[in-house]
């Protein structure tokens, strides 16, 4: 390969007349004419650049609704994280509304307290709730929930947290009395799976489906009529010598939040 | 060269520069940055067609000039320029032809187009105070990562094709092609 010097001459020659038609923009009409003629090819062009840049990007049109699109998702989250908060709140406000009047009625000294943990078992229903020994909590005093409801009893202590069985729980015993009728009736035992039984029912009691059973007030720490649950079936023939009936509990574990610890002073016999 | 291949390389010309100026600029970057005008007149300088190189890459400078958005670049003047400075280096220089002298004469042919760009700012804010913007740093290595992808490319092709760049072989004493 030569490049003569013919053609260099003739090449730099063409670069200056070019430049200084152009500058001088005497090359217009040719310009336009060109233009005119290959707007069509650049028109096609660009259509296929147009739409292999949508291609890779996205429209304009597209991430415009893509961003107003991700914008309110965000607000909708964070409006779903508010309502759930409000709703929470309103929880927690019906259910220290309900304590507070329970304690009103009652009069019962007691130490409000938080669920901090749930086993995750089924088959055990224990929770730990924020208050323990420095509290004035005692091993076997009563939680409840709401109006009056008994959620279970403190089983183990320590200094700053208790561990509560539930009435479902497979280890849990109470001594129970039909509604109204205040003397040992029965004993409720955990089931698990939020579930309990109601045995030991002398066949001269009368016990039917949708009966309330409470607290019998037997036990030194717990006092009656306190809400176990309601009876769903009831098993066993007239020769048996004692009745059974499967007893759904009231206080369900899931929802529970905030408890009541009912402080035993208030229903002890008071000393001679 | 025949008048038929003559108007291929017209016609070969003037599409590519309307693929570099109205298709490949409307594409997000690294898309945009592919300038195909340039490596394919220096592939007709390895092939031993200075003429023809010098016609593609004038052809294809005024199309690039005729679509330009803004003030003028001289893309004609800078095409030229830079294939005729390409042909004296190949005729000087990198004698030999192989894949690795494409690569370098492509990015050699880049800098020179962004040395153009520099100058061509700098001049036409002294005489006429026009101001254009010259090409960022990224975007000519870019370019350069693309010139020589698309050179490679391109020689391979025609190595496959053709026994165009075909090393000699000892064969029985004597040089074989």
């Amino acid at each position: 390969m030569k490049i003569r010097s013919r053609l260099l001459i003739a090449t730099i020659a063409l670069v200056l007349v070019l430049s200084v038609l152009q500058i001088s923009r005497l090359m217009q009409p040719v310009e336009d004419a060109f233009r005119t003629v290959l707007l069509p090819v650049g028109r096609f062009f660009a259509t296929i650049g147009t739409g292999t840049r949508d291609l890779l990007i996205g429209s304009p049109e597209f991430n415009e609704l893509r961003d107003r699109n991700n914008e309110l998702e965000a607000r909708a989250r964070s409006l779903v994280v508010d309502y759930v908060r409000l709703r929470a709140l309103e929880e927690e406000n019906r259910s220290l509304t309900s304590l507070l009047e329970f304690k009103r009625q009652t009069g019962y000294e007691s130490v409000p307290a938080r669920i901090i943990v749930r086993s995750v078992n089924p088959r055990s229903a224990t929770v730990v709730i924020d208050r323990g020994s420095k509290d004035g909590v005692e091993t076997g005093m009563a939680v409840i929930v709401g109006n009056g409801i008994l959620v279970g009893k403190v089983t183990a202590l320590k200094e700053r947290v208790s561990t509560v069985t539930l009435v479902s729980d497979q280890s849990s015993r109470l001594a129970a009395a039909s509604s109204g009728g205040n003397r040992l009736f029965g004993l409720v035992e955990g089931s698990g799976n939020q579930v309990a039984r109601l045995t030991l029912v002398p066949q001269s009691e009368s016990l039917e489906r949708d009966d309330i059973i409470v607290t019998a007030g037997t036990e030194e720490k717990i006092p009656p009529n306190l809400v176990i649950g309601i009876v769903n079936d009831v098993q066993g023939t007239d020769t048996d010598p004692f009745k059974s009936a499967s007893v759904e509990p009231l206080a369900k574990r899931d929802q529970l939040n905030i408890v009541m610890v009912l402080l035993p002073s208030a229903f002890r016999p008071e000393e001679p | 060269m025949t008048k038929k291949r003559w108007t291929l390389v017209i016609a070969v010309s003037i599409i590519i520069g309307l693929a570099q100026v109205c298709f490949f600029s409307l594409l997000p970057t690294p898309w945009r940055e592919f300038l195909p005008v340039l490596p394919i007149a220096a592939i007709f300088l390895i092939l031993n067609r200075p003429t023809a190189a010098l016609v593609f890459a004038g052809t294809g400078g005024f199309i690039v000039d005729l679509f330009s958005p803004g003030v003028s670049k001289f893309a004609v003047a800078e095409y030229l320029l830079i294939i005729i400075a390409l042909a004296f280096i190949l005729e000087s220089v990198l004698t030999n032809r192989s894949v690795y002298v494409m690569a370098t004469l492509v990015i050699i042919a880049r800098t020179l187009s962004a040395i153009w760009e520099i100058v061509a700012a700098f001049a036409s804010n002294l005489l006429f105070k026009t101001v254009f913007q010259t090409v960022s740093v990224q975007a000519f290595f870019i370019s350069c990562a693309w010139d020589v992808f698309s050179v490679a490319v391109l020689f391979f092709i025609i190595a496959r094709f053709t026994r165009r760049f075909l090393t000699p072989v000892i064969q029985n004493g004597s040089y074989e092609y």
